[in-house]
Formats: C-alpha cells, sequence, structure tokens
C-alpha cells in the first residue's frame, strides 16, 4: 500500500495478484470536468453501505480543502450531497467516450449545504507516480 | 414617483406621433445570432443502469478506531493501470490515529469483501 499524504490519496493493492474486481471504470481527464455537468457519487455516507448521489460540477477550479488534519490542494466543487463515510469514495462523470471516474472525494464544507470537494482523477495518476518513486 | 414611460420622438418640442429612429429594432434585428456549439453528448444525467455499472466499481471500507468495536467508514475505487489493480481512497480513510494503515475491512460492491 502506498500513500500520497499530500493529496490525501491512499492507494491499496491486493495482495492476491489474482484477484480481480468486478469493474475499473477509467479515469477522467482534465478536460471532462466542465463546469454544470450531471456527477454521480457512490459511498457509504454515516455507514449506509453503497448510497448513490447526483449533482453537478459546480466548479472545475482548483480550490484548497483543508479541515481538521484533512487537506488537499486544487480540489473540484460538486452539488452532490456529500457526507462523512462518502471519503474516498469516487465521483464519476458521463463523457463523450463513456462513463469515467472524475475524482476521489475528500469532503465537504463544515458550514455550508451542497459544496462538496473532489480530488480531480489527475491528481491519482499524480499519486501514483509519487508512490511508485518512493 | 410614477414617470410615464412613453417615449415620443421629435425635434425641438414638435412631436411626431409615431415616428421612429432609424436605430429601432426591427423583428428580423432583433434575431439571435447562431452560436456554433460542438455537440457535447455527457450532458445527460445518470440511469439506474449507469448506477448499477459503477457501483461494481465501488467498495466500502471499514477501520476500527477503537477497542470497543467503533468503526469508521469510508469508500473506495478500483483501477486497473498497468502495474495492475489498485483500489483508490483517502488517505484519511486508510490511516488510523496511531498512523498504521492497517486493519481494513473491504466490502466490495457485488458483496465480496476480504480483509487487510
Amino acid at each position: 500500500m502506498g500513500a500520497a499524504s499530500r493529496n490525501d490519496i491512499a492507494l491499496l493493492r491486493p495482495i492476491d495478484r489474482s484477484f480481480q474486481p468486478p469493474v475499473c471504470i477509467p479515469l477522467a481527464d482534465p478536460w471532462d470536468l466542465i463546469q454544470g455537468v450531471p456527477v454521480l457519487a457512490i459511498g457509504n455516507p454515516n455507514g449506509l453501505r453503497f448510497n448513490a448521489v447526483t449533482g453537478n460540477i459546480s466548479s472545475p477550479t482548483g480550490t484548497r480543502y483543508s479541515i481538521d488534519r484533512i487537506r488537499s490542494e486544487g480540489c473540484v466543487t460538486v452539488t452532490a450531497p456529500i457526507n462523512g463515510g462518502n471519503s474516498g469514495g469516487p465521483v464519476f462523470v458521463i463523457t463523450p467516450g463513456g462513463i469515467r471516474v472524475a475524482g476521489v472525494v475528500v469532503g465537504k464544507d463544515r458550514y455550508a449545504e451542497g459544496i462538496a470537494f473532489v480530488i480531480p482523477a489527475d491528481r491519482v495518476t499524480y499519486a501514483m507516480i509519487e508512490v511508485k518513486s518512493t | 414617483m410614477y414617470q410615464n414611460s412613453t417615449v415620443n420622438f421629435g425635434v425641438a418640442g414638435l412631436v411626431f406621433p409615431g415616428a421612429t429612429p432609424t436605430n429601432t429594432p426591427t423583428k428580423d434585428s432583433l434575431k439571435w445570432p447562431t452560436l456554433s456549439v460542438p455537440p457535447f453528448n455527457s450532458c445527460r444525467e445518470f440511469g439506474p443502469g449507469d448506477i448499477s455499472y459503477c457501483l461494481k466499481s465501488t467498495v466500502m471500507i471499514e477501520r476500527n478506531i477503537d477497542l470497543q468495536g467503533g468503526l469508521s467508514v469510508g469508500a473506495g475505487f478500483w483501477i486497473k493501470t498497468d502495474q495492475g489493480y489498485f483500489l483508490v481512497t483517502n488517505d484519511h480513510v486508510v490511516e488510523g490515529s496511531n498512523g498504521r494503515r492497517s486493519d481494513l475491512r473491504i466490502l466490495v460492491g457485488d458483496g465480496l469483501g476480504f480483509q487487510s
């Protein structure tokens, strides 16, 4: 397992190399994250298993997220209702090439509704490079 | 205070009812210019079929946070790389207060589970 703490991303690899997940959805490109496009977030809010909620990309511009010890730079904001338990979960977007992972949920605004922060998918790629080089 | 919004056009106090200046918009000049917008298919909403497909790539991650069986719950998803399969999540989901990143229970979207 590796962790890119600067971006709050962790990468885990199954020890059993023969393990094959049922579905792997490719990561989106940065230009797929367009203001206003619908997104789907799946997670386990408050321990409720596999809840799916929808929203839109409210801003594709990089925003800093910092609450308590959780910090991440260059986040995209979405309007999907996000709660504790959504952390680390995927946000999907439909691109002309099909469904893609837009990013990783990192948290929500503590004092406002409808502002959730998502680490864009290209940061996952950077994290892989970072983890590989350490 | 109410002001009469009727506008009459004239010169030096001579009013010509019904006269219009040359730059008054006409029905034809009010047409909006045609914008060239490329076809953008990705603006559709997610349907039930899309959601069930996405669910299969999603996992639930549980981590013990105390000896009383308290759990911290997060989520994650699978990606495929040339290095094999990886599970992506937040570092704050897998990192315990003691700094250890272990004792995780992972429930895969199709009901399969495994522990680290």
